[in-house]
């Protein structure tokens, strides 16, 4: 399901919202299990085998683990500990691997292995991250293991982040599955939340994604460079509204129901480095990779080479996590590359630029970045790539390069404004500002803003999730 | 205070949730949408297939959609919030000069296997009928004919397609481009609607003299044109608002077209049946005195079914025509089929696959077939109703 769907707004929230708050507290993770469960299999019902075939596995699996290391048969533990990292590994490896594999063995070797198309389950990624993490953490002891599978499943499916994230260790929620209380503060707080990222995913993202769309449908011939810029550019700012907009959603959402989930955006486009631009971009991604892959590779109180080898190694899976095919290497690399250049090189160059160039830098490196992620083919990327910088034999500007900068710049307009810290230091503006009624007339915008995504929603014929296919 | 705040935005939220949700579930379905002109998704039926495959999924979310309440007010205020803030572009629409409401169609090379499929399409029912009598004509779509109304920065590239259309077809298939007659005549008179994307009748009657004059240089047999002063020209309506308007909700605040109907001279004789049911009227009346947003170009028969036939008993010694085409061939059927006996029109849009023209052809003694599309037909669309 969609939180930008009516089903999810006008039928699927109002109901769980009433069983929730109905049900006596002892039950209340049984009805936010049963709807994450619903919400998980609606239109898509075959892959929660799949889901619960892991929960299972991972239940069982830690059990396991913590029975072993009660007993001080530490050796054993690992053991076991290794077959559940690979059981996670397979599962992930299968149904979103298999093909690529495949693939690459039948493109690098001209062999002909055939295999039936391997569907991809709808937020794999993201909960066998979710179970690596809770593996790790109770493997390190840093957490109980969950005797309740209640409680397990729970923090596997909730519903606001198991889709697309954010990506929450283990040791950040576990004592919120076993208690937690919802103020009417927090609730508000949460409705908030969840209107401001609803409002960046159906009026910006949707919209800018519509133009970014249709441009890259164009045939080569019928291309510009500053029609390919703008393709790049609406993308760039459709990918942060779409992705932030959903984290916003389920941040939102969590706190209707009393959990506090890590923040995942931190304006990443205000960033002066690709190093700063990966600490505000998808930050609980990067702090899963930190805790779990490069800090136990010896992070930075390494050698030199090996850090280089450690950051290699955590932006090359960075890459594969997002997708199972070359560009999404090919974008992990260049990204690692970027950093490792920055980390021992460019730093001291930039910070000692003004700092309008530095952004420039910036942000011209993202929106490369982000025409490397959208295309299926390196080909593709390529003649991009090509057309971006003149050297695409197509013309410079034409009617059509018009007819779209024209159609884009409302959105482009508010999702510029959007991607700078404008709102927090409004904020504080009017924080200042002494009136009565001023508190009614901050929440009579969110409820307009409300009304105004319906609106959009009655509207949309266009209406992805970029980060589903993940 | 600031608990009976946060108490008061709760609330509304809430409030919002729950009655929307439940307004939308509990009135009554609307089965059609007479503004955007199509039936609107009904509440799907549960089945353990459905659910499982996710159709079922599918469906209620586009029921939810289509049945919102109040979705018509939403869309309205939002186009007219979108036109206040300066957008130009509401679905695909934009204002011209002179009051047009112009189409933001672009083509691309993409099109080129549309038009390849149509071309192979002629071509085989060249053979099924025979060159001789087979006559393919392409109407220029109301912003093609009108280029010169667009904003600077739109262009309308369908000539381009439509040459590359002709050029594709054998030397030996009879082709009628209306183009140069259509668009010298159209500085002079509008020969379109302005809210609409097709001709109106001064359009239609000038396709229909260039088309039968055509036809007459092999079947000198077909009587000449009439002139316009042979007809009694009625008034309609002088409320309609066409596809472009609906489409954008008149958000541009335009004035409505007139839609004429043009009588021939002895018309009371001719027999109209529309998928196999007479009708008293030689037009569509009943829909011309539908509500604001009826769509009262189908005040000329054809719209209701895939075969019309319109039959003129005192042309019995003349031939039959079978006529193959789009909305464009709704008005142009009640001039040109004063010429003819028996006039068949196969109407594309209600068509499907298993309609057999050689049969048709057959059954009906048609003498010739004259296919008539516009052009956003032959490069956007596929001719699939037939084989």
């Amino acid at each position: 399901m969609v939180f930008s769907s009516f089903t999810f707004l006008y039928w699927f929230l109002p109901l769980v919202l009433l069983g929730y708050y109905l049900a006596r507290p002892a039950f209340q993770n049984y009805v936010l299990l049963a709807a994450s469960l619903v919400f998980y299999s609606w239109g898509e019902p075959k892959f929660v085998l799949v889901l619960l075939a892991s929960i299972a596995g991972n239940y069982g699996l830690t059990l396991w683990i913590d029975a072993l290391q009660r007993s001080d048969r530490n050796r054993q533990a690992k053991l076991v500990l290794t077959t559940a990292v690979l059981f996670n590994v397979v599962i992930l490896g299968y149904f979103k691997y298999m093909n690529f594999f495949v693939d690459s063995i039948n493109n690098f070797f001209g062999t002909e292995i055939l295999i039936k198309k391997i569907a991809l389950p709808l937020g794999i990624s993201f909960y066998t991250f979710h179970a690596l993490s809770y593996l790790f953490d109770v493997y390190r002891k840093k957490v109980e293991v969950q005797r309740n599978p209640v409680l397990l499943a729970l923090y596997f499916v909730i519903f606001p982040q198991m889709i697309a994230g954010p990506i929450v260790r283990y040791h950040l929620i576990a004592h919120q599955l076993r208690e937690r209380h919802v103020t009417l503060g927090m609730f508000a707080e949460g409705v908030k939340r969840f209107i401001i990222g609803l409002a960046k995913k159906v009026i910006i993202a949707n919209n800018l994604g519509l133009v970014a769309d249709e441009i890259s449908r164009l045939p080569a011939a019928d291309s510009t460079v500053a029609l390919t810029w703008l393709g790049a550019i609406c993308y760039t700012l459709q990918i942060y509204f779409d992705f932030s907009g959903y984290s916003d959603m389920a941040i939102g959402l969590a706190r209707m129901f009393g959990f506090q989930f890590p923040e995942n955006f931190n304006y990443p486009y205000i960033s002066k480095s690709i190093s700063e631009f990966w600490r505000r971009w998808h930050m609980t991604l990067g702090l899963w990779f930190r805790d779990y892959i490069y800090i136990p590779l010896g992070g930075n109180r390494v050698s030199r080479w090996k850090v280089i080898r450690n950051l290699s190694v955590v932006w090359a899976l960075t890459g594969l996590w997002h997708g199972a095919e070359w560009t999404f290497v090919l974008w992990g690399v260049y990204f690692g590359v970027i950093i490792i250049l920055e980390k021992f090189v460019l730093n001291q160059i930039l910070t000692k630029l003004w700092a309008p160039i530095q952004h420039f830098y910036a942000l011209f490196l993202i929106v490369i970045g982000w025409v490397i992620f959208r295309h299926e083919s390196v080909s593709d990327v390529w003649n991009d790539l090509c057309f971006m910088f003149g050297a695409g034999q197509v013309p410079w500007f034409d009617t059509r390069t018009l007819y779209y900068w024209m159609k884009a710049w409302p959105y482009l307009l508010v999702g510029v404004i959007g991607s700078v810290p404008v709102v927090p230091y409004a904020s504080k503006l009017i924080e200042n500002v002494k009136f009565s009624f001023k508190g009614h007339i901050v929440d009579a915008c969110y409820i307009v803003l409300f009304v105004l995504v319906t609106m959009f929603l009655v509207d949309a014929t266009f209406n992805p999730f970029i980060y589903f296919r993940f | 205070m600031l608990q009976f705040r946060n108490l008061l935005f709760v609330s509304i939220f809430i409030t919002i949730l729950f009655v929307s949700g439940a307004w939308t579930l509990l009135s009554e379905d609307h089965k059609r949408s007479v503004i955007e002109n199509r039936t609107l998704a009904q509440m799907p039926n549960m089945n353990l297939q459905n659910l499982l495959n996710g159709k079922y999924a599918k469906d209620f979310e586009n029921y939810l959609k289509d049945q919102f309440f109040a979705r018509e007010y939403w869309l309205h205020y939002l186009f007219k919030l979108q036109a206040g803030l300066g957008f130009s572009d509401i679905k695909g629409i934009v204002k011209g000069k002179d009051d047009y409401l112009l189409e933001t169609l672009v083509y691309t090379d993409k099109n080129i296997s549309n038009i390849n499929h149509n071309v192979k399409k002629l071509e085989q029912l060249k053979r099924i009928i025979g060159s001789d009598r087979l006559y393919v004509a392409v109407a220029p779509r109301q912003t093609q004919a009108n280029q010169d109304k667009l904003p600077l920065y739109i262009e309308n590239n369908a000539d381009e397609y439509t040459d590359l259309f002709f050029s594709k077809l054998s030397a030996d298939i009879k082709k009628i481009d209306l183009r140069d007659v259509i668009y010298k005549k159209n500085k002079e008179n509008d020969l379109y609607f302005k809210t609409d994307h097709h001709w109106n009748m001064h359009g239609t009657y000038l396709a229909y003299k260039e088309i039968l004059s055509f036809i007459r240089r092999t079947h000198p047999e077909v009587p000449v044109p009439y002139e316009k002063s042979d007809y009694t020209i009625k008034l309609g309506s002088d409320e309609f608002y066409g596809s472009l308007a609906r489409r954008s909700r008149n958000v541009f605040d335009v004035p409505p077209d007139r839609i004429e109907l043009w009588y021939p001279k002895n018309h009371e004789n001719t027999l109209i049946t529309v998928g196999g049911k007479k009708s008293d009227t030689y037009f569509n009346n009943k829909i011309l005195k539908g509500t604001k947003y009826e769509n009262k170009y189908n005040a000329y028969w054809g719209a209701g079914s895939s075969e019309t036939v319109y039959t003129v008993p005192q042309n019995n010694e003349l031939p039959n025509i079978l006529i193959i085409g789009d909305s464009y061939s709704l008005s142009f059927t009640s001039l040109i089929s004063q010429h003819f006996f028996h006039t068949h029109l196969l109407y594309l849009r209600n068509a499907n696959s298993s309609i057999n023209i050689s049969k048709i052809i057959e059954d009906n003694k048609i003498s010739m077939v004259l296919v008539l599309v516009n052009s956003n037909f032959v490069i956007n669309e596929k001719f699939n109703n037939f084989k």
